[in-house]
């Protein structure tokens, strides 16, 4: 018997566009158009959790992008949204991919919003979870003490660093946090290595550069018009949840769910809630977002 | 008389600390009773069968006029606090057991109140546009009763936004309220009105200290519902509600005014149904 469709199995793929080779994974079958799956800041492949992933693969194919100079793709990371927004686009008509669902989770969901802006018609639905609108506030500021407390505790190290930073300081959100770490740890094989300071610099260079505005703040969400499901902790210190309060008033077709007692890494340490939802939203035809 | 849906429930009185108060019970008559708490200056005809006729099909579901409104009798209270007293002698009248609590705008306000005064008679919390405590512009200094003479312009105005889909929510919202024909409340008189915008103000008022504090204490796991677009409570009291209240998911609808739950009923009923029926 075949193993369940899983992030924890599912072999890690390349394909060459172009002049650059992405790693990605693809895994699940239904009825739905694939879901693209855009990571955090630093993330690769395995920082998906099987937790998420999986219970969205009974329905459709999911989909795992490494943009370039992550894991074992190729290239360097760009200093913009709109430049890994190119590299996603890139890799959908590597594969042959004229639409689909897009997963944003953090940085992932800025490249998101950039796909839709870019090339409209790529995308059916998103999700946008943990995440910023362009000209978004207090994006990704590691040095403020909420958050340099982890990253300059000598005593944290690894994923025990991500189980501070992406769940809330309560006993409850730490021991999800706990669970969290040990489901991504599970994937034996196969895995990606791990990212150097050289991506967090460009990607927090990205960061810089999306939080700036030219013209009319929030202008560029009015003509996202897709359906939308925007998804946030309220305890969020990495991207406070203001912003997805912003997404919600200031994109067309949003619906905004937020959950408490959480942070950055709500939808990981409320997945089963999550993956219902977000499953209703995918598999919902309406034009609309409430589904 | 079918005691299955909202329009033909047989409206039933019972006396409640000194009031004989209006009620209707409609739906499944097992689990835990759903008790539905009524938005300003509205009787039991305000409530939309959508919504109730949908909440029915799984819970045993209650709506009451308040003191001084429809048919109950009394006079009207103007404070939040009194307005909970009388639910809290409303629900031991009818001997509920342990009730899940809707509150929608004014009954908003009542239900985290009542829950904290009274943590063990209510098991989940669902808040429809609503704020908290001292929540933001929630004073309501531009509200007048005059505005209710025209109670569909007045509807339309504050429930929903001006775009298409929204109107047109609106105009089927407006012809659903009116399909209970038989055994209608009476309108709401001016003094009624008056004493529950008064009941709102106050509550609206910010406190000089603690401001949220009430919410710390509230446990209980809540649903949170708003309109993007709400111009009568603004969302930024939905997200101070969720932000304080430990233990509340909230869901913010798009192209929605205050009658959000309305406007996008289905999605609202099937939110409220994972909810309520999720594992405690």
């Amino acid at each position: 018997m075949s193993k369940p469709a899983s992030n924890l199995n599912a072999p890690t793929e390349f394909i060459q566009c172009g002049k650059e080779r992405y790693a990605y994974r693809r895994f699940g079958e239904g009825q739905g158009l694939p879901l693209l799956c855009l990571q955090h800041f630093t993330g690769t492949l395995d920082n998906w959790d099987p937790a998420v992933t999986d219970p969205l693969a009974r329905g459709r194919e999911v989909i795992l992008f490494e943009s370039a100079g992550l894991g074992r793709s190729a290239g360097t990371v760009p200093e913009t949204i709109g430049g890994m927004a190119a590299h996603a686009r890139a890799f959908l008509d590597g594969l042959g991919l004229k639409i689909c669902d897009v997963l944003g989770f953090s940085l992932g969901g800025m490249v998101a919003q950039q796909m839709a802006l870019d090339r409209s018609s790529v995308i059916r639905r998103m999700i946008l979870a943990g995440t910023a609108p362009r000209g978004g506030e207090d994006i990704m500021h590691l040095e403020k003490p909420s958050l340099a407390r982890h990253l300059g505790n000598p005593e944290l190290k690894g994923y025990a660093i991500l189980q501070k930073l992406f769940f809330a300081p309560t006993p409850s959100s730490q021991a999800a946090g706990a669970a969290f770490v040990d489901r991504l740890m599970q994937r034996r094989q196969d895995r990606e290595p791990i990212s150097g300071p050289a991506v967090a610099q460009a990607q927090m260079a990205a960061f810089r550069e999306w939080e700036k505005v030219a013209g009319e703040r929030f202008a560029d969400l009015k003509s996202i018009r897709h359906p939308v499901l925007v998804v946030n902790g309220v305890h969020d210190e990495m991207i406070p949840v203001s912003n997805s309060y912003w997404l919600s008033a200031n994109l067309p077709n949003a619906v905004l769910l937020t959950y408490p007692d959480s942070g950055h890494g709500s939808l990981f340490q409320f997945h089963d809630s999550f993956t219902r939802q977000a499953a209703a939203f995918l598999a919902s035809d309406s034009p609309y977002a409430p589904y | 008389m079918s005691n299955d849906t909202h329009e033909p429930a047989p409206t039933q009185f019972v006396q409640a600390g000194g009031s004989r108060l209006a009620y209707r019970r409609f739906g499944q008559r097992e689990g835990t009773p759903l008790l539905l708490l009524n938005y300003f200056a509205a009787h039991m005809d305000a409530w939309d069968p959508k919504v109730t006729n949908g909440l029915a099909q799984e819970r045993d579901v209650i709506i009451v006029d308040y003191p001084g409104i429809g048919r109950s009798s009394g006079t009207t209270p103007a404070t939040a606090t009194d307005l909970t007293k009388c639910c809290v002698e409303f629900s031991r009248a009818l001997k509920l057991p342990k009730f899940d609590v809707a509150g929608f705008s004014l009954g908003g306000m009542i239900a985290p109140q009542l829950v904290f005064e009274h943590p063990d008679m209510v098991r989940r919390i669902i808040l429809m546009g609503t704020g908290p405590r001292g929540g933001e512009g929630m004073v309501f200094t531009d509200l007048s009763i005059d505005e209710l003479d025209d109670e569909a312009g007045l509807i339309m105005k504050a429930f929903f936004t001006s775009s298409d889909a929204s109107k047109s929510a609106g105009h089927a919202y407006l012809a659903r309220v009116k399909t209970r024909i038989a055994d209608r409340d009476e309108p709401v008189s001016k003094s009624s009105a008056m004493a529950q915008l008064a009941a709102i103000r106050e509550w609206g008022v910010i406190p000089s200290k603690d401001r949220f504090a009430m919410l710390g204490q509230i446990s209980h796991p809540t649903l949170i519902v708003h309109g993007n677009k709400d111009v009568v409570v603004m969302p930024i009291n939905a997200f101070l509600l969720a932000e304080h209240l430990p233990n509340a998911q909230l869901i913010i609808y798009p192209d929605a005014s205050h009658g959000a739950q309305s406007q996008h009923a289905e999605l609202f009923l099937e939110h409220v149904r994972l909810f309520l029926n999720a594992r405690d």
